[in-house]
């Protein structure tokens, strides 16, 4: 069991770019961006959401007991996180959770916009209607680029 | 179905970083974002492997992957399954791929440290482009082709070609090739770089960077610039994002504590926010002639079409000046410009470095090496015997400037002579006097210093 740093749990809530990765039976692996991230009270759980349409090939593979990786990356800065863990429960995003996906993904869309591309292209990006992934948290990695990409980071 | 992937090719630019996705044999996902898919043909791509890390044992354990692409442009998503093939160490495809790797390493004081260590080539198995990520219509978007379409290039070509040809000095070659960039292409911010014969790469002609481009340098290997010169390969880099995407990884190197190995950031000649930039090695005769380096603050400015048209005019500019640097004085061409003298004034002083051959006017450095030793032998001979009138054969003879006897870029060394002086002392000029002649035109009296 691992537990997320105040650092992190910070880190993760902000508008970040998501991606989220299952594999199959055949260990084929499924990738697809998501649409945000909440780290749980606990610290020790997370939620991410995947856009339904989007990342229907990857929801297909995911149900409880199935293995979820999560990368998070700060598009300005290149500071990145892959969290590991185990899916506890898939279920449709509530309305209630809608306008902080909607945040983080602005903030994400907002952060492309600083590298050049265009606004009005980039906010077109879908993020609802959106599944919840409920993950317990077995490892966090640094995955910023570099020699230490992969290491794991501790527990705090 | 897989379509054919060189219709996507802004994805494979690198402006946006891709997800890729891996597995271990284990179970455990694994995802991470690549700085860039490399196009290798319409059924594979590569992966750029600079750290055998997580992905990397993955691949060679369970050769599938799954990858997500966007275009820069339009913010489409795709998604390619991929299955590993093998790890290239050489070859044309590593060589491709090592230069924008050796430009980020070598100007965030990395090389050694972040370097390509294989080329992993994978076969693209499926490809969907993803339905219901875009919401509404595209806003219009402006065409990256030229209006026109082929007819237009090839009348672009033509114009270009024109103006090559009519050029009988190498400055006006230069100086036609990039007026005719920003007037056909609106590509403001372009530079030609030739060697120095010391290691070093110096702007001799350039393009929106005001009075600071001419005389900028950078050495062999340094940068986009110094690295296409050091491996003859065309290149195209993201400027200020590759920039801080190598001081994310030095950084780390930093905190892995490895930061004893690492060398200090260069600054390099170049616009600070450029967002893309495309160089070019000029090679004709098997000799590297130059660089020619365009930058532009639009991250998608420079394509493949652009890459593919501008690798014509670079061979083209690079014949031209392997042409034009053959050409000596014409012996039946008189001389056309009156000597000028030096008016009653106080001395002008100029002080020569025979450690480095660097000749400094007053206090500030005006240049350097072999063109700095001209402009020495130049100087002395006026004030000497006052002579005014000088030809390119006499300086090709003359054993003390140490020019090879073959291709010696003699009339790139003395465009660059040429323009510092216009920049930094104007009070001697070099004017062009027929073909392999020129005139020196000095109005202050000068006082000529040697120091070792």
């Amino acid at each position: 069991m691992h537990e997320l740093t105040a650092d992190l749990v910070a880190f993760l809530s902000a508008g970040m770019s998501f991606i989220a990765a299952g594999r199959d039976a055949e260990l084929r692996p499924r990738v697809s961006r998501a649409v945000g991230l909440r780290p749980g009270a606990d610290r020790r759980t997370f939620t991410v959401f995947v856009a339904d349409q989007a990342g229907a090939a990857l929801l297909a593979v995911l149900a409880p007991d199935a293995p979820l990786a999560v990368t998070a990356c700060e598009v300005a800065t290149h500071r990145t996180v892959q969290l590991k863990g185990v899916v506890t429960a898939v279920r449709p995003a509530r309305v209630d959770e809608r306008a902080a996906i909607e945040t983080q993904a602005g903030g994400y869309t907002g952060s492309l916009a600083g590298i050049g591309l265009p606004l009005p292209v980039v906010r077109r990006l879908v993020t609802w209607p959106a599944t919840a992934v409920e993950v317990r948290l077995d490892a966090v990695f640094e995955q910023t680029p570099g020699p230490g990409a992969g290491r794991p980071m501790g527990a705090s | 179905m897989i379509p054919r992937l060189s219709r996507f090719a802004r994805c494979f630019q690198g402006v946006l970083p891709s997800a890729l996705a891996t597995c271990a044999r284990d179970g455990t996902p694994n995802v991470t974002f690549v700085s860039q898919v490399y196009f290798v043909d319409d059924r594979h791509v590569a992966l750029s492997c600079q750290f055998f890390n997580k992905t990397r044992r993955n691949l060679a354990e369970h050769p599938w992957a799954q990858v997500e692409l966007w275009d820069p442009l339009t913010y489409e998503c795709f998604r390619l399954d991929l299955r590993f093939l093998r790890a290239e160490t050489s070859g044309p495809l590593f060589d491709s791929m090592a230069v924008r790797i050796q430009a980020i390493a070598s100007q965030t004081g990395m090389t050694g440290v972040f370097e390509l260590l294989s080329a992993d080539v994978c076969e693209v198995t499926r490809f969907a482009e993803i339905e219901g990520y875009l919401a509404g219509a595209p806003p219009a978007l402006a065409t990256l082709e030229p209006e026109g379409g082929p007819l237009n290039e090839l009348r672009a070509l033509q114009c270009l070609s024109a103006r090559i040809s009519r050029a009988t000095r190498l400055d006006e070659l230069l100086d036609a090739t990039l007026d005719a960039f920003e007037a056909i292409f609106g590509f403001g911010h372009a530079m030609v770089l030739v060697p120095d014969g010391g290691g070093r790469l110096v702007t001799i002609a350039s393009r929106g960077y005001g009075r600071t481009g001419v005389g900028a340098e950078v050495a062999f290997g340094e940068g986009l610039i110094g690295a296409v010169a050091a491996g003859r390969q065309v290149a195209r880099a993201g400027g200020a994002r590759d920039l801080s995407y190598g001081r994310a990884i030095r950084d780390r190197v930093v905190a892995a504590g490895g930061g004893a190995t690492l060398r200090p950031e260069i600054p390099l000649p170049g616009l600070p926010d450029a967002a893309a930039q495309l160089a070019l090695p000029l090679v004709a005769s098997d000799r590297l002639h130059g660089v020619l380096a365009l930058e532009s603050r639009d991250p998608l400015a420079f394509d493949d079409w652009h890459e593919a048209f501008l690798q014509i005019v670079a061979t083209q500019v690079a014949m031209a000046i392997d042409h034009l640097s053959d050409d000596d004085d014409d012996p039946d061409e008189a001389p056309g410009a009156a000597a000028a003298t030096a008016a009653a004034a106080a001395p002008l002083r100029l002080t020569f470095y025979r450690g480095d051959d660097c000749v400094f006017v007053g206090d500030d450095y005006l240049v350097r090496n072999v063109p700095g030793k001209i402009l020495w032998k130049l100087v002395n001979a006026f004030t000497r015997d006052g002579r005014t009138q000088f030809s390119n054969r006499e300086l090709r003879l003359d054993p003390w400037l140490g020019l090879p006897e073959l291709r010696d870029n003699l009339e790139s060394r003395l465009i660059l002579l040429r323009k510092r002086l216009e920049e930094k002392c104007q009070e001697i000029r070099m004017i062009p006097a027929g073909r392999g002649r020129f005139v020196l035109s000095v109005v202050r009296p000068l006082e000529l210093v040697e120091r070792d």
